[in-house]
């Protein structure tokens, strides 16, 4: 007994001065100071703490993993970002879980984050002095009702008001003095005059989820069947802004996914659609469809076909290529495969966990 | 690592110095509690099984089975603060483990696997591990492992009163009672518990190196067991248990939520209900035993009534066995099942109600003193599914044996299966019917060493395992969103080594425990070839722990520490880990104190215990705080008024 008394001391002693031994980190960051290139946005998973930004310098084919961590001293996104939204020199993510909107310089360094009235935010869209937020509220699976606009202000960086909107919006676009909101939880798109602040609605037969917007300031709407309201009058909508008429332009198994589904081609003679299609064998496989956006008609060649997890697509405005996303799980890296403007697949990159889109800055 | 071997060499040295006292022979019985497990013994050579000794069990009774084998046992689970807890058996997967009460495998029906935190310590007499595949024997799911949580007959005659009531850091309480009345013959077994855990600890965020109290994590438990039992004689009884259980807890908040305003925590509401109950005969040559039971489990996420995750199941088995002397006998039985889900997304057109039969035969041989073989066969049988024919055989042979030591060779082979789970196969859209079941190979060898004197009783085991699973199921993105697929083959091999010594001194007796177990695992085949070759996540290489308890007259000290390596959280990394995240080795000591007292021939404990003494920053999942230094004071008693 006595021995051991006499060791326990040495024993405390031993481990209080291992346990002070620290194993830091000492990578040096390497700050980048160029800005032009497409930065992926890899949206990890929910609670996961795996999201990330994958810088492509698409001129020197060089791939830049964690750009985000590169550039502010080791600290993570944290939260897993729906969407990332350039305005006036200065990136928004929005980031959920924990939620917050994440404002940065165009080189990826944090500036500020804001916090007032954001739960669950999804997307956001900006005119003059404003940024709007498309936020859930919280469960919006639960309770529709909760979801809500944020008006936020980026020169006096506060938040102003909190627009209620029922019906999840998701995706948002400005045309013509108009804010549209895709509704995900309702048949509905909602349409609100920026100057009256008025909301009314353009009725659908499916839930909505991203706008895109054409040259003429007119939008193509994707149209979805989800889980909680199944539908079989999907595709893309044309919404004419004018007038707020809006045509169905019918497509099977677009996809659901929280990415960029659409995406003009560089000439805006294509429009690029996240759609699944069915193989040799008829297992649904996911592949991007392509729109001609003169003929208003489907091209019978897919652009991609046959990818499992592909989850979004971006068009390069620069040189016109195709980025393409397949995500391969949450806590595992994705594919960017990119293709040529003839739709020749010309490289595969490995990029973080669930790419999701990229954002193209110069 | 350098603290652990550390630790174990100081705690080796002070063995090693004590147990040099001379050897006395003593009878060949080894004190160790091996008495529970021996029915799983009986048909399973070359298993290892092992009971979680009642010291152990006591120091940790305010907490969930997950502290207990995280602290005592080479298991590693994955947890946060008091929230869900997952079990990793040997590199395998959470629904890789069946959790059995009596003859209910209580792993939930949607998810295959069960939160190991709100299984209570309190309510449970004894804890046996079964390490590697036991399909043969338990049926789907035991893949990587079994645990059996038991409750011990005591055929009361009077009345027993055990009460416990537990105070510790962080807003922890327990209160808890064991009531026992009997006659002998009949027997009413209470057991009750309340669980409360504020979780308010403290923390350091080391993204800013600034201290925050933890918030959104709260824990609330509670669970009542009721059993009744009656023996018609020494060799016929009825045994019945019926456990409530009401478990509520806040989803923890991550270290960043816990800064923000704008973040309230989410919360899981779970309650179950099992009943299990059984006749059992053993008269005649022929035994048998005839089984019923009952599992009711609902789960609610945020309170929102619309979204019930619910199962029914209903259990019914008839068992046979015989033995042929002491050197051949066999089992064999029929156990039908079934199940009703209540889950609010399922289409009733697409799954209303599945039946499962199980046909098992199992059988031993001992054709010597020194050889015993066991065999079982098993074949379930599933509406609409096909379940993989499910045998084990396994030996033991004894190497030799003198009046105070003996060493067994022990082997066995034996195939393993998991049904998919009802999510994997009915969740809407996604889910696939025809998935196939993950299909396991275990190979097992091992040694065991006992001696036995007065003075000094100490069990070694060695221990070497090879798991090959195939057709691994794992939900990942598709066409249609997240989809479940039989995506990898993944192998687990290792090396265990556990040793257990008894030393006993006039008053005094040493109790020391060692585990260590090395587990490399590797993905040999997958869809996404960028995992093949790679660690399985959430599986260290290295864990081990060490105990130490010296008892003296009513007064008792322990002193515990355990180690666990480095594990990858996941294959996406960060600047620092490119790779794979690794979240890093940790090492925790836990000491304490209690003293026996006895007032009006009635027995009291109180005990002292601190946890985490080094006050060691550790993280078992990335973002998630983890308890530093806390204190526990316990005071339990045991009024007993029995006439046995």
């Amino acid at each position: 007994m006595k021995k051991l008394f006499r060791l326990l001391p040495f024993l405390f002693l031993s481990a209080a001065l291992f346990s002070s031994c620290s194993d830091d980190d000492d990578n040096e960051l390497y700050p980048s100071e160029l800005t032009k290139g497409a930065y992926v946005l890899n949206y990890g998973g929910y609670e996961q703490n795996t999201s990330s930004i994958t810088k492509y310098n698409y001129e020197e084919d060089e791939l830049t993993a964690f750009y985000y961590q590169q550039q502010n001293g080791g600290e993570r996104i944290g939260s897993a970002p729906q969407y990332i939204y350039e305005y006036e020199d200065r990136l928004y993510l929005m980031n959920n879980n924990p939620d917050r909107v994440v404002v940065t310089d165009p080189l990826f360094v944090a500036q500020d984050t804001i916090t007032t009235e954001i739960v669950k935010p999804r997307f956001c869209v900006a005119s003059g002095n404003y940024l709007y937020i498309s936020c859930w509220g919280g469960d919006i699976w639960t309770d529709s009702s909760m979801s809500y606009l944020v008006k936020y202000n980026v020169v006096t960086k506060t938040v102003e008001k909190k627009i209620s909107l029922a019906g999840g919006p998701e995706g948002l676009a400005i045309a013509n003095g108009k804010l549209y909101a895709a509704l995900g939880y309702a048949k509905k798109i909602a349409v609100m005059n920026l100057a009256t602040e008025a909301i009314s609605y353009i009725t659908t037969d499916a839930v909505s989820s991203y706008f895109v917007k054409d040259k003429s300031d007119n939008l193509y709407v994707s149209l979805v069947s989800s889980w909680s309201d199944p539908s079989t009058e999907t595709g893309l909508g044309y919404i004419n802004t004018k007038t707020d008429a809006m045509t169905l332009y019918q497509l099977d198994n677009v996809s659901t996914s929280y990415a960029s589904i659409m995406s003009f081609s560089k000439d805006y003679t294509k429009l690029y659609v996240v759609a699944a299609g069915y193989d040799a064998n008829w297992n649904l496989v996911g592949g991007v469809q392509v729109f001609n956006t003169t003929s208003k008609t489907y091209e019978a060649e897919p652009l991609v076909t046959g990818v499992t997890g592909l989850n979004g697509v971006s068009v390069n405005p620069v040189d016109g290529k195709t980025y393409v996303f397949v995500d391969k799980g949450s806590t595992v890296n994705g594919d960017m495969m990119i293709y040529t403007t003839e739709g020749e697949l010309e490289a595969t990159k490995t990029v973080g966990s669930s790419p999701a889109m990229a954002i193209f800055l110069d | 690592m350098r603290r652990y071997f550390l630790f174990v060499s100081i705690l080796a040295l002070v063995s090693g110095s004590l147990s040099a006292q001379p050897a006395q022979v003593a009878d060949s019985v080894l004190l160790h509690e091996v008495a529970t497990y021996a029915p799983y013994k009986k048909y399973q050579a070359g298993a290892k099984i092992e009971s979680i000794p009642s010291t152990q069990i006591d120091i940790v009774q305010a907490t969930g089975l997950d502290q207990l084998l995280m602290r005592f046992t080479p298991i590693y689970l994955k947890s946060n603060a008091g929230g869900l807890s997952t079990i990793r058996i040997r590199g395998t997967a959470p629904d890789h483990t069946s959790v059995n009460f009596g003859g209910i495998n209580i792993n939930s029906l949607t998810l295959g696997h069960s939160d190991f935190s709100s299984v209570p310590v309190y309510l449970f007499d004894g804890f046996d591990l079964q390490y590697g595949s036991s399909s043969a024997v338990n049926g789907s799911g035991s893949i990587g492992g079994a645990i059996h949580l038991g409750l011990h007959n005591n055929w009361t005659d009077g009345t027993r009163v055990q009460a416990t009531v537990s105070e510790g850091s962080f807003g922890e309480q327990l209160y808890g009672t064991k009531v026992f009345v009997g006659n002998g013959k009949l027997e009413s077994v209470t057991r009750l518990y309340y669980f409360m855990l504020k979780n308010d600890f403290e923390f350091v965020d080391p993204s800013d190196n600034k201290r925050y109290t933890q918030r959104g994590a709260m824990v609330e438990n509670m669970g009542l067991i009721q059993e009744l039992n009656y023996k018609f004689s020494d060799k016929k009884w009825f045994k019945s248990a019926l456990w409530f259980e009401h478990d509520w807890h806040q989803i923890q908040l991550l270290m960043d939520e816990v800064k923000m305003n704008n973040v309230e925590p989410e919360t899981l509401d779970n309650k179950h209900v099992r009943f299990w109950s059984e006749y059992e005969n053993r008269k005649h040559t022929f035994n048998y035993k005839v089984g019923l039971g009952y599992v009711h489990d609902m789960q609610l996420y945020n309170a929102n009534q619309d979204a019930k995750i619910g199962t029914d199941r209903l259990i019914g088995e008839l068992e046979g066995k015989q033995d042929f002397g002491v050197k051949l006998g066999y089992k064999a039985g029929v156990k039908y099942t079934y199940l009703k889900p209540n889950v609010y997304a399922y289409d009733k057109e697409v799954i209303d109600y599945e039946q499962q039969a199980d046909f098992y035969l199992s059988g031993f041989y001992m054709p010597g003193n020194k050889v015993k073989m066991t065999l079982n066969l098993r074949q379930q049988v599933v509406t609409n599914f096909e379940v993989p024919f499910t045998p084990s055989l396994g030996a033991e042979y004894r190497v030799f044996s003198d009046e105070v030591s003996v060493m067994k060779a022990t082997g066995s082979i034996g195939r393993s299966y998991r049904i998919p789970t009802f999510n994997d196969r009915f969740w809407p859209v996604v889910g696939n019917p025809d998935l196939k079941p993950e299909d396991g190979m275990n190979y097992e060898l091992g040694l065991q060493y006992q001696y036995c004197t007065e003075m000094v009783q100490t069990d070694l085991k060695l221990n070497a395992f090879y798991l090959d699973v195939k057709d691994w199921i794992e939900w990942a993105p598709a066409s249609g969103g997240w989809e479940p697929f039989n995506k990898s083959q993944v192998v687990s091999k290792g090396i265990e080594m556990s040793s257990n010594t008894d030393i006993f001194m006039d008053k005094l007796h040493f109790n020391l425990r060692l585990n260590y177990s090395f587990n490399p695992t590797e993905i040999k085949d997958d869809e996404n070839t960028d995992l093949i070759g790679r660690q399985v996540v959430y599986v260290p290489k290295h864990i081990g722990n060490a105990f130490l308890n010296l008892t003296y007259g009513n007064w008792s000290v322990f002193i515990d520490g355990n180690y666990t390596g480095g594990r990858l959280a996941n294959y996406s990394g960060n600047i620092f880990n490119p790779e794979g995240e690794m979240l890093d080795d940790y090492f925790l000591m836990n000491c304490g104190l209690s003293r026996k007292l006895k007032v009006n021939n009635q027995h009291f404990k109180l005990t002292f215990a601190t946890n985490n003494l080094l006050d060691t920053a550790y993280y078992n999942q990335p973002g998630y705080a983890m308890w530093g230094r806390s204190f526990r004071f316990t005071l339990s008693t045991d009024l007993n008024f029995n006439k046995n």
